[in-house]
């Protein structure tokens, strides 16, 4: 036997032998090193979108769903017999000029000894007699809070004869001090209170008197856009990001990238201008680009004369290969992208509505055609040369847009946009690529 | 299903860093890789620390691995290799000195008894540095070129400790009586 045999035998019995040990503990050690598996972000993201959009649903009901909650709320009370209410009424700024100070000794006819659920029936046998053993206490300057107006009022559940003065809170929140006993109120009451939300009477005449959000603020509301754009985008650095072990960066030398996008988007408006939204966007654009590099590749061959194949392996030599290429090619290519768009932003209202957002955006799916041609304009390659999917990219961006009020709540306007963006393909050489495109188009949206 | 499209489910399931793929990976190859990084190391502590540095940087680097251009089991031997090497560069300042009188006279081997890896592995061990790493990167499939840039010294000087390694790993075979061995001239 040759010695180059013997140690071909070697190499062989060497490639076939696995070691024992106890992996499982080797495992656990490298374990901790290994790249976990993310989240899906999207999950992650519409999670957050949602839960902020509920939040503000939940904070920024429109009042008269409030009063309404309100109003059944107040028609279960505890009351006991005997009860001493004495209810307080601090002056707001700018509504009452004085305070008042109203002690009713309270008489109630009847007795329920629990939560007692009233109606509209049941609450007019809720009558208190005020006139007999009431004492009145009034300190009051300028226009009153206490009015000796014949009406009726109700106070919660109680009813308050035509010579009861009328108590009218004026404050953010109407205290109702316990003396003795006490009226409970319940959650969503004390919640809208916590809020802001004034316990505003039922009946109540007074306008002026009336506390709560003004006549001119706006109301939280959904809205839906509908826009077309049309768009430029170029890389910003003029060139490719390598990434790949495999050769030199790619110098292209022209750039240039039109098309148009289509969205529909969905957006919740806070009261306070504020919206948050979340849509859908396809892009399609076309782009003609020149490569005019020489690359270099690296290739390992394994042609040595003592190489043995063994199963699908290789066992001896490999060939380190370096090969230069000469690349002058003008690409052209058809991007489409599905992506899903999230807007942040403030709406300034007036005669026209201009809008400013921050809108990440989350490509969902990037498929491209093209077709390689030579400078003299001929093609070397056609179809679907290209055709694939980039890895899953964010983007961020932004964009200005000014709405002209229509008939309906209806409204038609123009957009300015700016996205700036990094997606990765994969073909020969891997390329992270970061772009930025601007957009102008037009946009429609419905208020609800 | 073949070994080959079996690693590239695994290779799949790892690039979307799936637990239970980088599992069933690691245990596919965690012997051979580890017989491989027990032949580049001094002892078993050193052999653990080339065995999980090169299975991080396989996982880690798993995206760049195409399989047009060999087997996903000779490109891990690969990335373990060079492990070993770094381990090695980073504990020992290796001095190549020219060698001399080296007998190229071949020699008709006879085996006595039958090989096996773990004696081959012994005697692999029982031989000095820089001697051995040059012995298993030829076994490797490394060439004489190579190894030369690697270590920064002449093809002849490769070619030199090879052969003696080579002489070095036979006179032991044949003191465990497995090999003996006739001049050829």
């Amino acid at each position: 036997m040759k010695k180059d045999k013997l140690l071909r035998e070697i190499s062989l019995l060497l490639a076939q032998h696995e070691e024992n040990a106890d992996f499982e503990v080797l495992w656990d050690e490298l374990k901790p090193h290994l790249p976990k598996k993310r989240k899906n972000p999207t999950l992650v993201w519409a999670i957050i979108a949602f839960g902020i959009a509920g939040l503000g649903l939940y904070l920024f009901i429109p009042k008269e769903n409030i009063l309404r909650r309100m109003d059944k709320s107040f028609s279960y009370t505890r009351l006991h017999s005997n009860d001493n209410l004495n209810i307080q009424a601090s002056s707001s700024a700018h509504t009452i000029s004085g305070q008042a100070t109203l002690s009713l000794s309270t008489q109630i006819l009847h007795k329920p000894s629990s939560y007692l659920p009233l109606d509209k029936k049941s609450r007019q046998q809720h009558s208190l007699k005020t006139s007999g053993n009431s004492s009145l206490t009034q300190r009051q300057n300028g226009s009153g809070i206490i009015s000796h107006k014949k009406h009726q009022r109700r106070v919660g559940t109680h009813q308050i004869t035509k010579k009861t003065p009328k108590i009218i809170p004026t404050t953010p929140i109407a205290r109702i001090k316990k003396k003795t006993k006490y009226i409970l109120l319940d959650g969503l009451t004390i919640a809208a209170q916590m809020v802001g939300y004034t316990i505003m009477l039922p009946n109540q005449k007074n306008p002026n008197l009336a506390v709560g959000p003004s006549p001119n603020r706006r109301l939280p509301h959904w809205s839906f856009n509908v826009g077309m754009q049309f768009i430029y985008q170029h890389y910003i650095q003029g060139k490719n990001h390598q990434i790949s072990h495999y050769g030199e960066q790619l110098n292209n030398t022209l750039t240039r990238q039109n098309g148009y996008m289509w969205s529909s988007d969905a957006l919740f408006h806070f009261s306070n201008g504020f919206f948050v939204g979340m849509g859908l966007s396809t892009l399609q654009t076309w782009e003609t680009f020149r490569i005019n590099n020489m690359i270099s590749l690296e290739e390992r061959e394994a042609f040595n004369p003592e190489a043995i194949q063994v199963q699908a392996g290789y066992i001896g030599a490999y060939q380190q290969q370096r090969t230069y290429l000469k690349q002058d090619i003008l690409h052209n290519n058809t991007y489409q992208n599905w992506e899903i768009t999230s807007h942040f932003g403030y709406r300034f209202d007036g005669n026209l509505h201009t809008e400013i957002a921050i809108t990440p955006r989350f490509i969902l799916s990037q498929q491209y055609r093209g077709f390689l041609i030579t400078p003299e304009g001929r093609a070397i390659q056609t179809g679907d040369l290209f055709l694939q999917q980039t890895y899953k990219k964010w983007s961020i961006g932004g964009h200005l847009a000014i709405s002209f009020p229509l008939k309906n709540r209806w409204f038609v306007g123009g957009i300015l946009s700016y996205n700036k963006r990094y997606y990765l393909h994969e073909h020969i050489i891997r390329n992270l690529n970061s772009t930025q495109f601007f957009g102008v188009g037009v946009h429609v949206r419905r208020d609800l | 299903m073949t070994r080959a499209k079996e690693d590239q489910q695994l290779i799949k399931g790892c690039l979307q860093n799936k637990r239970k793929a980088q599992n069933e990976l690691f245990h596919k190859y965690a012997g051979y890789l580890l017989g491989i990084a027990k032949r580049y190391a001094e002892d078993e502590h050193k052999a653990k620390d080339i065995f999980l540095c090169s299975f991080e940087r396989i996982f880690k680097n798993l995206a760049k691995y195409n399989d047009r251009k060999g087997s996903f089991k000779s490109w891990i031997r690969t990335i373990t290799v060079h492990e070993g090497l770094n381990h090695l560069r980073n504990k020992n300042n290796y001095s190549f000195a020219e060698l001399s009188g080296i007998d190229m006279v071949d020699e008709q081997i006879d085996l006595i008894k039958e090989l096996d890896a773990q004696t081959i592995l012994d005697v692999i061990h029982g031989i000095n540095e820089p001697y051995r790493t040059i012995f298993n990167l030829v076994l490797d499939g490394y060439k004489h070129s190579e190894i030369a840039r690697q270590f920064d010294i002449t093809v002849g000087t490769s070619r030199s400790y090879f052969y003696r390694s080579k002489k070095m790993i036979i006179q032991q075979l044949k003191s465990i009586n497995i090999v003996s061995s006739h001049e050829e001239r």
